[in-house]
C-alpha cells in the first residue's frame, strides 16, 4: 500500500523510525548513566517467569492488530494487483464511444459497436510513438452458449475477436500449459476458450459448442483452452470470459461485420511497468483521436487504482476495529505495570529510603518495560502477519470467485508495525512508571494500602478544570467544524471532568462519579429525537463508533465499580440458597470492589471487545434480516434476465413454447435497468451528473410490484396513486431511498444522486424534478419524482419510471429483468432453474431472488463474521489482564490465603473463590459490553441514518453470537484463573502464614 | 465426622482442668532448604489441659511458631505424635483436618491477618460461615462477640480504618467466634504498644476465664507470659523448662 488514511506509508514509517529511535535513545541514556538502575530493571525480567510469558503477550497485543490489519491491506492490494497485471496483460488502456461519461467508469457497451477503422486509423497514428507498442481493435460481445455434451449452458460468454497480426504485441495467446497458439492456424469455426468458461460449460478441447449469436444458432469447435484474460473476453474479476477467435471471423459470428468493441492500446515495457506510461499514452492516444467522438480509457491504471483503494479501505476498517482491541491493549499495559509497581512497593520503598530518586524509579521501570516492549512487539508483529495470512485465507474462500487472494506482508508494513506497537507501549510504559514512582516510602516499606482521601488533592482540581476546559473547546471546535467527533468528545469529557474537580471539596466520590458517568451515558444512549433537539446534528464517521465505546464503556465502568457494593448485598440476600459456598463468594467479591482500580480496568478491557463484537453482530443480524427480507424485492420470486444482445419477443409465450409449468406463476412483470455506470441523474441548473440507476416498469411492474413508499409527494394521497400517475403518466417517477439526505451527508453520498429538499423520516414531499441523463448517447430529459421507497426495498434501486418514459431516453439495448410471482410453496429455485434451461437459446439468466439475496448477502455475512473474528482477538487482552491479576492475586494475599485455611477454608474453597472471582470480572464485562452493544445498535438501527429500520421490523438481537462470546470469554478466562486459583489452593499454611 | 471438644465443659473448671487437651509427643521437624537442614523440633513432649493458658516462650529461631502450628494442625511434623483431645492429628486428612480447625480452634496472629478487604464483622463472621452457620445467624454471633471484645460501634470499618489495638482485638473476636475449645495466639502482643498489649492480654484472659477455653500463646515478651497459667521455655527446638506462674 501506498498511503493509509491518506498519509504516504513511507512518510508514516519515518515519522515512526524516528519516534522509535526516541525510545531506543531513552533506553540508552538509562544505560549510560544509570547502568545500575538499568541492570536492576532488566533483574526483574526473569524473576516470575509465567507472569513474564502474560507481560510479555499482553504487550504484543496491539502490534499483532496494528500487523495484522497492514498485512491485510497489503494482501488486498497485492492480490487486486495481480489479478489486474493477470487479466489486462498488456493492455493498458482501451478506445471506447466518448459519451461523457468519467473515465472513471466508462467501459465498452455490450451492442455498441465502432467501425474497425478507427483502430486502424489509431494504428497508422501512433506507429513510432514512443510511448505506445501496440494497437489492436477487439470486438467482443455477450452471447448464449451451450456445450450439448455436457448440457451446460452460460447465458452470456464473450465471443471475442482478436487482429492475430497485433496479438503477439499483446503477449500473445497461451493454452493452458504454455504453449504459444496462433490465432491463424485454428480451423474455421474454431476457438480458444478461456479457462473459466470452460469450467462453466464443463468444455474440453475438441467439443463444439452452441452458441446464439443475433437470433442465430452457431457452432464453434474448442481448439484449445486458454488462462483467463481480456483477450478472452474476461475484463473484469467474476465475468465468466469466452472465447477468442480472428476479428474477422468473430465479426461474421457475431453479426458486426466491420465493428469493434474497442481498441486496445499497449504501453511501452511491460505489464507492470507499462502502467506507469499511462498519462502520457492517453495523452498521445487522445491527440491521435483529437476531433472524434471516442477517447482512451486508462483501464490498468484505473484498475490499480481501486485495488489501491481496496487494500486502503480494509486497512482502514481493520485498523479503526482494531482501535478496540488496541485500546484494551494499552489499559493492559497499564494495568500490569501498575500490579508490578504494587508487587514490589515494599521493595521500592526502601529503594527511596536508602536514596533512590524518583525519577529513578521511573527510570528502573521504563528499562524493564522497553525489555519487554522490543522483545513483545516483535512476536506481535509477526503474529500479526501470521493472523493477516488466516484472514487472506478466510477472503480467498468467500471472493475466490472474483480475486484469488494471496497472502503478502511487506517489509515497510512491518517496520510500521513494529515501530508503532514499541511506540505505543512505550508512551504507556512511560506513563505508567511515572504515575508508580510516586509513592509513600513509608506506606511502601510497610506495605500498607493508600489512605482513602475524603477530598481530592489540588493536582486534580487542576485536571478537572483543564478537563472542562478541553470539553468546551472541542465542543466549539466540532460545532464549528461540523465534526461530531470532537463535539461528542467534549460533551462526555465535561460531566467527567468535572467530576473529578468537584472531588477536590470533598462531594463524595460514589455519587459524584456515578452521576457524571450515567450523564454520559444518557448523552451516548439519548433517543434520536431527544437528542436533535438539545444538540446540533454535525458530520460522523466510522470514528465515532470508536469513540461512542470507549466513552461508554468508560461510564458504565465507572457506575459498576462505584456502585458494585449493591451486588453483595444481592449475594447477601441469596446467600442461603448457596451456603456452603457463600465464603468464598464472600471473598470472591471483596477483592475486585477493594480494588475499584484494576477491576474496573478489567471489566472495561472485556467491555469493550464485546461491546465491539455485540455492535457488529447486531448490525449484522438486522441488515441481514432487512436485506434478505420479504419486502427487499418487491414481492418479486424470481428474476429472469435477458441477454443485452438477444431478446425475448414475447417472454410468457416464450415460457409457454418452451414447456416451462407456468400454472404456478401468478404474475410476470418487465423491468429495463441501465445501471449507476451507464445512467445519471442531477439536480437541475447542476453542472455534474451523478451516478443513477435508471429502470423503465411495465404496467404489471407498476400493478403487482410490493413496493413500499417511505416519502408521497403532496397531492397523492395514497402509494396507490403514486404508482398508478408513474404508470399512466409520463416523465414521473419515484426514487430509492438512498437519494434522501442522511445527517452527517447533507451534500449527499459522494457522486450519488441526492435530494437536498427530501430527509430521512419525512413522509411527505414536493414535487422534485430532475434531470436523467443517457451518458452513451448524452441525451437528457427532466422527470418529476413523486416518491421514495421504503429503505427495506433493497434489491430494486435507483430511478423507476415508466418503459414508455424509459423508452424516450434509451433507444439502445439495456438489461431487461423479468419478475416473476408464484404461487405459495413453489420451489422458486426450481422454476428458476427450469426457466434457465428451457430459454436457454435465448440465454436467459433465471434465479430465485431469495437465493440472489442469500448469496448477495452471504459475501457480506462472510466479511462481518471475519471482521468480529479479527476483533475477537481484543478477548485475548482481557484474558490475559485476569491472568496476570490472578498471579499477582495468589502472591498478594498469600498471608491472607494462609489465614483463610487456618479458619476452615478448604483448598476447594480457595480456589473456588479465585474462579468466582475471574468470572465474576469476566461476566460483568462481557454482560456491561453486550448491553452497551445492544443499546447503541438498537439506537443506530433505529436513526434517520438507517432509515429507523427497527422502526417497521423488530429489533433482533444476536443470542446465539452473545453466547458464543460469553461462553469463549468466560471459558479462556476460567482456564486462565485455573492455574493460579491451584497455586492459591496448594498454598502451605504456615509458610504462608510467615509470608511477608 | 464429629468432634465433641468443647470450651464450655459440663463439669465445670475444676475438672476440666484436669482433662488433657493437647499431648504432644517425641515432636520432630525439621526445614529442608534443600542445601540446609535446620531442625526446628528435636523431640517435644508436653501436655496442656482444658481451660488452661499456656505461654510457649524463647529467643528467636527457637521453634516457638513451628510447635504452635504443628500443634494446631497448620503444619505437619515428621515424627511423633500430636494429639487434641485424643485425635491424632496425622490421622486426619487435609479436609477433615481444615473441617476440626474450623470448628475447634481459633488463631490470633501478630500482624492480624485480616482480610482488609472485609469489614470487621464480615472478617469474624467468616469462620462461621465456613463452618455452615446461616448467615443471618452468623451475623448475630459476629455482632455479639465483636460487643464482647468492646468494638461494638466499630463493626462495619475495614481493618486499615482500626488501631493495632483494635485490630487485634477483631482478630479475637474472630478466634473467638466459633466458640472454640482452643485458641492459639501467636505474638498476639508484639505489633502492640505495653499499654495495648496489657489491654489485649487482659481481654484474653478475660475470656479464657470465662468461656473456659485453653489458650497457647506464643510471646517473646515476660509480662505477657506472666500473665498466663504456665509458662514453657525453649530453646533450639527442645524445651527446657516447663512452670507454672501462680496466676
Amino acid at each position: 500500500m501506498e498511503k493509509i488514511f491518506g498519509i504516504p506509508m513511507t512518510s508514516i514509517m519515518f515519522a515512526l523510525l524516528v519516534a522509535f529511535g526516541l525510545c531506543l535513545g531513552v533506553g540508552a541514556w538509562i544505560l549510560l548513566r544509570h547502568r545500575i538502575i538499568f541492570r536492576m530493571g532488566l533483574r526483574n525480567v526473569p524473576r516470575r517467569p509465567a507472569q513474564t510469558v502474560l507481560i510479555i503477550i499482553g504487550l504484543m497485543l496491539s502490534t499483532l492488530i496494528i500487523a495484522a490489519a497492514l498485512t491485510t491491506g497489503d494482501t488486498l492490494n497485492s492480490s487486486i494487483k495481480s489479478q489486474v497485471y493477470n487479466l489486462l496483460g498488456h493492455t493498458d488502456e482501451m478506445v471506447v464511444i466518448s459519451s461523457g461519461e468519467s473515465t472513471r467508469t466508462a467501459g465498452p457497451q455490450p451492442g455498441v459497436t465502432i467501425p474497425e477503422q478507427v483502430g486502424v486509423d489509431l494504428q497508422a497514428r501512433l506507429a513510432g510513438n514512443p510511448e505506445i507498442d501496440g494497437v489492436m481493435p477487439v470486438l467482443a460481445e455477450p452471447i448464449p452458449a451451450l456445450n450439448p455434451r455436457t448440457k451446460q449452458s452460460e447465458p452470456a460468454i464473450a465471443g471475442v475477436g482478436l487482429d492475430p497480426v497485433q496479438l503477439p504485441l499483446f503477449g500473445g495467446l497461451k493454452d493452458l500449459s504454455g504453449k504459444d497458439l496462433d490465432l491463424n492456424s485454428l480451423p474455421h469455426d474454431g476457438v480458444v476458450l478461456g479457462e473459466t468458461a470452460a469450467g462453466k460449460l464443463d468444455a474440453q478441447v475438441g467439443d463444439t459448442l452452441t452458441v446464439y449469436p443475433a437470433n442465430h444458432e452457431r457452432q464453434v469447435t474448442v481448439s484449445a483452452i486458454a488462462p483467463d484474460s481480456v483477450l478472452t473476453g474476461v475484463q473484469n474479476p467474476g465475468d465468466p470470459g469466452g472465447f477468442a477467435m480472428p476479428l474477422s471471423r468473430a465479426q461474421v459470428l457475431l453479426g458486426h461485420p466491420g465493428g469493434i468493441s474497442f481498441v486496445a492500446i499497449s504501453n511501452r515495457g511491460g505489464i507492470e511497468d507499462g502502467a506507469a506510461g499511462t498519462g502520457a499514452a492517453t495523452k498521445a492516444i487522445d491527440a491521435a483521436l483529437a476531433g472524434a467522438p471516442y477517447k482512451a480509457v486508462p483501464v490498468k491504471e484505473r484498475a490499480i487504482d481501486v485495488s489501491e483503494q481496496a487494500g486502503n479501505a480494509f486497512t482502514s476498517i481493520f485498523l479503526i476495529l482494531g482501535l478496540f482491541s488496541i485500546a484494551a491493549g494499552v489499559l493492559l499495559i497499564f494495568l500490569i505495570f501498575v500490579l508490578l509497581a504494587a508487587e514490589r512497593k515494599p521493595e521500592m520503598g526502601m529503594a527511596r529510603a536508602v536514596g533512590m530518586k524518583r525519577s529513578q524509579l521511573t527510570q528502573m521501570f521504563l528499562a524493564e518495560g522497553i525489555a519487554y516492549d522490543l522483545v513483545s512487539a516483535l512476536i506481535g508483529a509477526a503474529l500479526g502477519v501470521g493472523v493477516a495470512f488466516v484472514i487472506a485465507g478466510i477472503m480467498g474462500r468467500l471472493v475466490g470467485e472474483f480475486v484469488q487472494i494471496q497472502a503478502v506482508a511487506s517489509w515497510q508494513s512491518l517496520v510500521i508495525a513494529y515501530t508503532l506497537g514499541v511506540v505505543v507501549t512505550f508512551l504507556t510504559i512511560a506513563v505508567s512508571s511515572w504515575r508508580v514512582s510516586r509513592l509513600n516510602i513509608v506506606r511502601a516499606i510497610r506495605d500498607i494500602p493508600e489512605p482513602v482521601l475524603h477530598r481530592a488533592s489540588r493536582r486534580w482540581l487542576i485536571l478537572g478544570i483543564l478537563g472542562v476546559g478541553a470539553g468546551a473547546a472541542l465542543i466549539w471546535a466540532g460545532n464549528a467544524d461540523n465534526n461530531a467527533f470532537l463535539f461528542a468528545l467534549g460533551i462526555s469529557l465535561i460531566p467527567l471532568s468535572l467530576a473529578v474537580a468537584l472531588r477536590r471539596f470533598g462531594v463524595p466520590a460514589r455519587p459524584l462519579y456515578t452521576i457524571a458517568a450515567l450523564l454520559v451515558l444518557a448523552y451516548w444512549l439519548m433517543p434520536e429525537s431527544i437528542r436533535d433537539r438539545i444538540f446540533p446534528k454535525l458530520a460522523s464517521g466510522m470514528e465515532l463508533f470508536f469513540l461512542s465505546g470507549i466513552m461508554m464503556v468508560a461510564a458504565l465502568t465507572v457506575v459498576i465499580v462505584w456502585n458494585a457494593e449493591i451486588g453483595t448485598s444481592i449475594v447477601g440476600i441469596f446467600g442461603r440458597s448457596f451456603s456452603r459456598w457463600l465464603p468464598a463468594v464472600k471473598t470472591a467479591m471483596a477483592y475486585p470492589l477493594a480494588s475499584k482500580g484494576r477491576t474496573g480496568m478489567t471489566i472495561a478491557m472485556f467491555s469493550l471487545i464485546v461491546f465491539s463484537l455485540v455492535m457488529m453482530a447486531a448490525i449484522e443480524t438486522n441488515f441481514s434480516a432487512l436485506f434478505t427480507g420479504d419486502g427487499a424485492a418487491g414481492g418479486w420470486q424470481i428474476q429472469a434476465t435477458q441477454s443485452p444482445t438477444k431478446p425475448v419477443p414475447d417472454f410468457n409465450q416464450a415460457l409457454a413454447e418452451n414447456g416451462i409449468d407456468t400454472s404456478k406463476i401468478t404474475a410476470t412483470s418487465r423491468l429495463q435497468q441501465v445501471s449507476v455506470f451507464n445512467g445519471q441523474g442531477r439536480m437541475p441548473g447542476d453542472a455534474k451528473w451523478s451516478l443513477l440507476g435508471i429502470n423503465g416498469a411495465d404496467a404489471g411492474f407498476i400493478n403487482q410490484s410490493e413496493i413500499p413508499l417511505q416519502t408521497l409527494a403532496t397531492g397523492y394521497d395514497s402509494e396507490r396513486a403514486v404508482w398508478d400517475a408513474v404508470r399512466d403518466r409520463p416523465d414521473l417517477g419515484v426514487v430509492d431511498f438512498s437519494a434522501m439526505t442522511a445527517p452527517g451527508y447533507e451534500e449527499g453520498v459522494p457522486g450519488s444522486l441526492h435530494l437536498p429538499n427530501v430527509k430521512r423520516g419525512d413522509t411527505t414531499m414536493e414535487p422534485t424534478r430532475i434531470e436523467i441523463g443517457d451518458p452513451l448517447t448524452g441525451k437528457t430529459r427532466t422527470v418529476t419524482i413523486i416518491g421514495v421507497m421504503d429503505s427495506k426495498v433493497t434489491m430494486l434501486q435507483g430511478f423507476f419510471t415508466s418503459d414508455a418514459t424509459f423508452a424516450q431516453l434509451f433507444d439502445r439495448p439495456v438489461t431487461v429483468n423479468y419478475y416473476l410471482k408464484t404461487q405459495p410453496g413453489t420451489d422458486t429455485a426450481a422454476m428458476a432453474k427450469s426457466i434457465k434451461a428451457g430459454l436457454i437459446a435465448y440465454g436467459i439468466q433465471a434465479i430465485s431472488v431469495k437465493d440472489a439475496m442469500e448469496q448477495q448477502s452471504s459475501i457480506g455475512r462472510g466479511f462481518l463474521s471475519l471482521i468480529e473474528g479479527f476483533m475477537a482477538l481484543g478477548l485475548v487482552v482481557g484474558i490475559a489482564a485476569l491472568g496476570v491479576i490472578s498471579f499477582r492475586a495468589v502472591v498478594e494475599r498469600r498471608q491472607q490465603i494462609g489465614m483463610l485455611r487456618a479458619i476452615g477454608y478448604q483448598r476447594g474453597m480457595v480456589a473456588a473463590s479465585f474462579l468466582i472471582e475471574s468470572t465474576m470480572i469476566t461476566v460483568t464485562g462481557v454482560v456491561s459490553g453486550a448491553i452497551l452493544g445492544l443499546l447503541l445498535s438498537w439506537q443506530v438501527l433505529g436513526s434517520q441514518e438507517f432509515s429507523g429500520s427497527t422502526a417497521e421490523q423488530p429489533f433482533l438481537i444476536p443470542w446465539v453470537k452473545i453466547a458464543v462470546f460469553m461462553a469463549i470469554a468466560v471459558g479462556s478466562s476460567l482456564l486462565m484463573a485455573y492455574i493460579p486459583a491451584r497455586q492459591a489452593a496448594r498454598v502451605p499454611i504456615a509458610e504462608a502464614l510467615r509470608y511477608e | 465426622m464429629t468432634f465433641t471438644i468443647r470450651g464450655d465443659h459440663p463439669d465445670g473448671l475444676g475438672d476440666a482442668m484436669t482433662e488433657t487437651i493437647i499431648e504432644a509427643i517425641a515432636v520432630e521437624k525439621t526445614y529442608d532448604t534443600g542445601r540446609v537442614r535446620v531442625p526446628a523440633l528435636r523431640g517435644v513432649d508436653f501436655t496442656v489441659r482444658r481451660g488452661e493458658m499456656v505461654a510457649i516462650m524463647g529467643p528467636s529461631g527457637c521453634g516457638k511458631t513451628t510447635l504452635l502450628n504443628c500443634l494446631s494442625g497448620l503444619d505437619t511434623v515428621d515424627s511423633g505424635t500430636i494429639r487434641i483431645a485424643g485425635t491424632d492429628l496425622s490421622t486426619l486428612s487435609d479436609n477433615a483436618r481444615t473441617t476440626f480447625r474450623a470448628r475447634e480452634m481459633g488463631f490470633v496472629f501478630q500482624f492480624y491477618n485480616l482480610l482488609p478487604v472485609l469489614s470487621a464483622v464480615e472478617n469474624v463472621e467468616l469462620p462461621l460461615l465456613v463452618s455452615g452457620i446461616k448467615p443471618k445467624l452468623a451475623r448475630r454471633r459476629a455482632l455479639a462477640v465483636l460487643e464482647q471484645v468492646g468494638l461494638s460501634s466499630w463493626t462495619g470499618h475495614k481493618p486499615a480504618e482500626l488501631s493495632g489495638g483494635q485490630r487485634q482485638r477483631v482478630t479475637i473476636a474472630r478466634a473467638l467466634a466459633n466458640e472454640p475449645a482452643i485458641v492459639w495466639a501467636d505474638e498476639p502482643t508484639g505489633d502492640l504498644d505495653s499499654q495495648t498489649a496489657d489491654e489485649v492480654m487482659g481481654l484474653m484472659r478475660d475470656l479464657n476465664q470465662s468461656n473456659r477455653q485453653t489458650f497457647v500463646v506464643v510471646t517473646h515478651d515476660p509480662r505477657i507470659g506472666a500473665m498466663c497459667d504456665r509458662i514453657i521455655h525453649m530453646q533450639d527446638g527442645r524445651i527446657v523448662s516447663d512452670a507454672r506462674t501462680g496466676v
